[in-house]
């Protein structure tokens, strides 16, 4: 299931701060999909310490969109999967 | 997909934070200079002593800053990693360092041998900076407005470089081939509205609409403006090097101006505008930094204006006054203030996420790292080293002591200011070391 989290109007490192407190309630099946005015740089070695992946999105009006999962749950993994050849095709 | 990335996408803290550390202490050695050389320091562009104090304000102050954030600015802001950043930002910051006191030195007691070491130490340590910072420009996909300006303040540096050297051999070894004023004035031009106005514009496209909640810079002014600007200066330098007449060089320069008044006033009118109306001592910063600028501009069209105003022995100095300490140290030493405290918190967050995940540790917020307090008395500080700055050059003097006391007094505070994100980030991470050993042995 996907849980949404608009940090688009947050000031650095509030967007940060709110990613890292949701990532590792993230249950099985989820993947978080984050908001964000620019694209997170520092955002991605973060998740990696924590052994998540992400897929990143230029939306929009300037929106980047961030899918983060952990790839060892396969049901997230698929889901976010499917939902990128969607948004590709 | 992105998976793993290298952790050289985010350097070492160490990497930008020997930069950060040694600048101030340049500034405070230019400020010792005035001190000691009082009224005689200002008396004019060409004497040594000013000569000096320029160099350790820009090369000292500003080129360490503007390098080490250069390093770090790159992976945050624009995905991109610079090769062997470790070992290799150890090696610019020695030979930038060594170079520049060499240089410095050479100024006041003029060494021929002492001078060409000096030169070739920081042309090899700005040589080796333009080379990394250049492939990790390269290398970068990121969609974004700061990677075009950055590219050119790259290029500008690597003009002001050449410049520099030539004048500085032009110096040792007189040729009717090097005029020097000329390229004096060009190499000013490049170093200035070239490599530090366009760094700036180039980092406040990210960070001014992100850390100050502003909306975003107009998208005709991200797209045109630096690349406008920097083909303006190659036209300006072209038409002042090589016209006898000087005035088609001046209307060009005129134009220009018009792009960075209009930068300042853009970024004045966004501060104006922003979403959250809370105190930010960067803020400040940048407004005083913003309004130099413009008052320079101002000046320099006075100057054309006037032949006799141009010609006088403190239009010049102010001239440099308000660009140096008063625009670019006031925007560096603002942007340090939001630069550090993300840095600490952002490399206790991955020490804590690498070493200790499950423990329970809050890491500080970035408004605990330098207390607001103290940033703000230092705002004021350095505010009255510049106001006394400027009335020293118009009014030469005892001013000129108070001004080089004040502001070494501005350098030392933000020293110890940075000195306390530093401790702070010691304190965790032998915290993180302690908690990650205690869950080994448990």
């Amino acid at each position: 299931m996907e849980r949404l989290l608009d940090v688009s109007q947050l000031e650095p490192p509030e967007p940060l701060e709110r990613i890292l407190a949701e990532t590792p309630q993230l249950a099985s099946g989820d993947h978080l999909h984050v908001l964000l005015c620019r694209e997170p740089f520092p955002l991605y070695p973060l998740l990696n310490a924590q052994g998540l992946v992400y897929h990143t999105e230029y939306g929009e009006g300037g929106m980047f969109h961030i899918h983060i999962w952990d790839p060892l749950d396969t049901e997230a993994d698929q889901q976010v999967r499917e939902l990128i050849s969607d948004d590709a095709g | 997909m992105q998976a793993n990335l290298a952790l050289e996408q985010a350097p070492p803290i160490w990497v930008p934070f020997r930069f950060f550390f040694a600048a101030p202490l340049f500034g405070l050695l230019a400020a010792i200079l005035l001190i000691a050389g009082g009224p005689e320091a200002l008396a004019s562009r060409w004497s040594a002593q000013t000569l000096a104090l320029t160099h350790l304000l820009t090369l000292g102050f500003m080129g360490l800053v503007m390098c080490g954030a250069t390093l770090q600015i790159l992976p945050v802001l624009i995905g991109a990693t610079t090769p062997r950043v470790q070992p290799v930002g150890l090696l610019i910051f020695v030979l930038l360092v060594t170079g520049t006191g060499g240089f410095v030195a050479a100024l006041l007691q003029p060494v021929t041998l002492l001078m060409l070491t000096a030169l070739t130490t920081l042309a090899s340590g700005f040589g080796l900076f333009l080379i990394v910072v250049g492939i990790a420009l390269w290398r970068s996909t990121s969609i974004n407005a700061t990677r075009t300006p950055m590219r050119l303040a790259m290029l500008a540096l690597a003009i002001t470089v050449i410049l520099g050297v030539t004048l500085a051999i032009g110096t040792i070894y007189p040729t009717a081939a090097i005029n020097l004023p000329l390229l004096t004035n060009t190499h000013l031009a490049w170093g200035l509205l070239g490599w530090t106005a366009l760094l700036v514009i180039g980092v406040a496209y990210q960070v001014v609409p992100m850390f100050q909640i502003t909306p975003v810079y107009p998208a005709w002014m991200t797209r045109f403006l630096a690349i406008s600007l920097f083909s303006g200066l190659l036209t300006w330098s072209a038409l002042y090097l090589l016209l006898d007449n000087k005035l088609p060089a001046s209307l060009w320069m005129l134009l220009c101006l018009t792009g960075y008044t209009a930068f300042a006033l853009t970024t004045l009118w966004l501060q104006y505008r922003r979403k959250r109306k809370v105190e930010d001592i960067t803020l400040l910063f940048w407004r005083l930094g913003m309004s130099l600028a413009i008052a320079a501009c101002l000046l320099w069209l006075a100057g054309l204006a006037s032949p006799e105003l141009a010609d006088s022995r403190w239009q010049p100095l102010l001239l440099g006054t308000f660009l140096l300490p008063g625009f670019a140290v006031s925007v560096i030493n603002g942007m340090l203030y939001k630069i550090v405290p993300f840095l600490v918190w952002f490399h206790l967050q991955h020490n804590k996420l690498a070493m200790a995940p499950d423990v329970r540790l809050t890491i500080p917020n970035m408004k605990r790292v330098i207390p607001v307090a103290r940033t703000r008395q230092q705002f004021y500080v350095h505010c009255l080293a510049v106001m006394l700055l400027i009335t020293a050059v118009a009014m030469p003097g005892w001013l000129a002591y108070a001004a080089g006391v004040t502001m070494g007094a501005s350098f030392i505070f933000l020293w110890f200011n940075l000195l306390k994100a530093a401790r702070l980030y010691n304190q965790y991470w032998q915290l993180l070391q302690q908690l990650a050993a205690d869950k080994a042995s448990a």
